[in-house]
């Protein structure tokens, strides 16, 4: 997740020309990864894109004093999961049919067509498991985290996490065999 | 039989998933929006501090009216040695004309009491000249001359004469005030005629 030329830039409270700078070089380089991360959570593309939106301007007007892309990182992580978890608590919960859902698609186009599925039959598998424990899964195996930065985001040992990821993987593979 | 990593492997998303540049564009436009406010903030105290500027001026205003209708009077003070002793009449009730100065002035119709004393406070000097002079007129071979020059006897004369006068109406009292000052100001050209 995290390169060479990416530990170069700071997002520190220096001049305003300089934030905008460094917040133009975050966009370029970690938009597609933020919208990935809203998407797989939300499933639309304008609600992820807003979503990815307000958390790069908090970043921007945040007076936090982030001096290492690791900070960036985690400010970034945390703020978007907990901007996802407040989108689906005031989503009123629709249930999509099938042929709702295909008109969404065509909506978005047809390049949406592939996230849309793959966001389906993420969700599907992590649907077969505790919320908490699809969450790790979801950070780990969707998002790309290791597990010490999942630690790190969710306040927890790592340890717990391995072990709740490990239990996680278990019970999908035994729900996969049992449905068949 | 599926392994644990078949299971990864699944959740693991394969396709591309690129944002829109709009994104970009909007946030890269909120940013300059942040920044710019502090122009605008400079500009609403900007403004406020005009408002309160003129609110200032438009007071130190409002306090300067009464000290110049109180310097008007003054000024009428220091030229009631001047012959044009004039009483400052109320814009409706009109200056008459040479002809039938009396008259005109008596018979204009009278205005409220407040009105009336608010008009006539400012003419106190030149009421008080004409009381000055009417006195040593009428009085003029019963009583010792008065001494103008001795401002107490004056002053206590002039009261005496109020407080007969305070018993009179307000109507009545501003009739005879304005008959007085003209009267005065009638005996005053008479003699710098002669």
């Amino acid at each position: 997740m995290q390169t060479a030329e990416q530990t170069a830039f700071v997002v520190s409270s220096g001049r305003t020309a300089d934030r905008v700078k460094e917040l133009e070089r975050i966009i370029g380089l970690k938009q597609d990864w933020l919208f990935r991360f809203a998407y797989l959570r939300v499933g639309k593309r304008e609600d992820a894109e807003d979503i990815v939106q307000d958390v790069l301007l908090r970043l921007y007007r945040s007076k936090e004093r982030l001096t290492h892309i690791d900070d960036v990182e985690r400010y970034l992580v945390r703020a978007l999961r907990n901007a996802c978890i407040d989108y689906i608590r005031r989503r009123p919960p629709v249930v999509m049919t099938a042929l709702e859902g295909a008109a969404q698609i065509t909506e978005d186009g047809d390049a949406d067509k592939e996230i849309h599925d793959e966001y389906e039959r993420i969700n599907k598998l992590l649907q077969m498991i505790p919320s908490e424990q699809a969450e790790i899964v979801r950070l780990h195996c969707t998002d790309g985290l290791t597990f010490r930065q999942i630690a790190e985001v969710l306040d927890m040992p790592e340890a717990t996490v391995k072990s709740r990821y490990r239990y996680a993987i278990d019970k999908i593979r035994k729900a996969y065999e049992d449905s068949k | 039989m599926k392994t644990a990593n078949d299971i990864e492997q699944w959740l693991k998303p394969q396709a591309e998933y690129h944002a829109s540049p709009n994104v970009k564009e909007r946030v890269m436009a909120e940013a300059a929006k942040t920044t710019a406010p502090k122009h605008g903030n400079n500009l609403k105290w900007w403004w406020i501090g005009i408002a309160a500027s003129l609110l200032i001026v438009a007071g130190v205003i409002l306090q300067t009216l009464p000290h110049t209708s109180h310097d008007r009077a003054n000024h009428h003070q220091s030229s009631t040695n001047s012959p044009a002793i004039r009483p400052t009449i109320p814009s409706s009730v009109e200056e008459p004309k040479q002809d039938n100065p009396l008259v005109a002035q008596v018979t204009e119709s009278p205005k409220p009491r407040k009105q009336v004393r608010r008009q006539t406070v400012p003419h106190k000097t030149a009421v008080e000249v004409s009381y000055k002079e009417e006195l040593l007129e009428t009085e003029e071979g019963r009583v010792t001359p008065v001494d103008v020059q001795d401002n107490d006897e004056l002053e206590a004369i002039l009261n005496s004469v109020r407080s007969n006068q305070s018993a009179i109406s307000a109507e009545d009292e501003y009739r005879h005030m304005n008959v007085r000052v003209f009267t005065a100001n009638i005996r005053i050209r008479n003699k710098q005629e002669n």
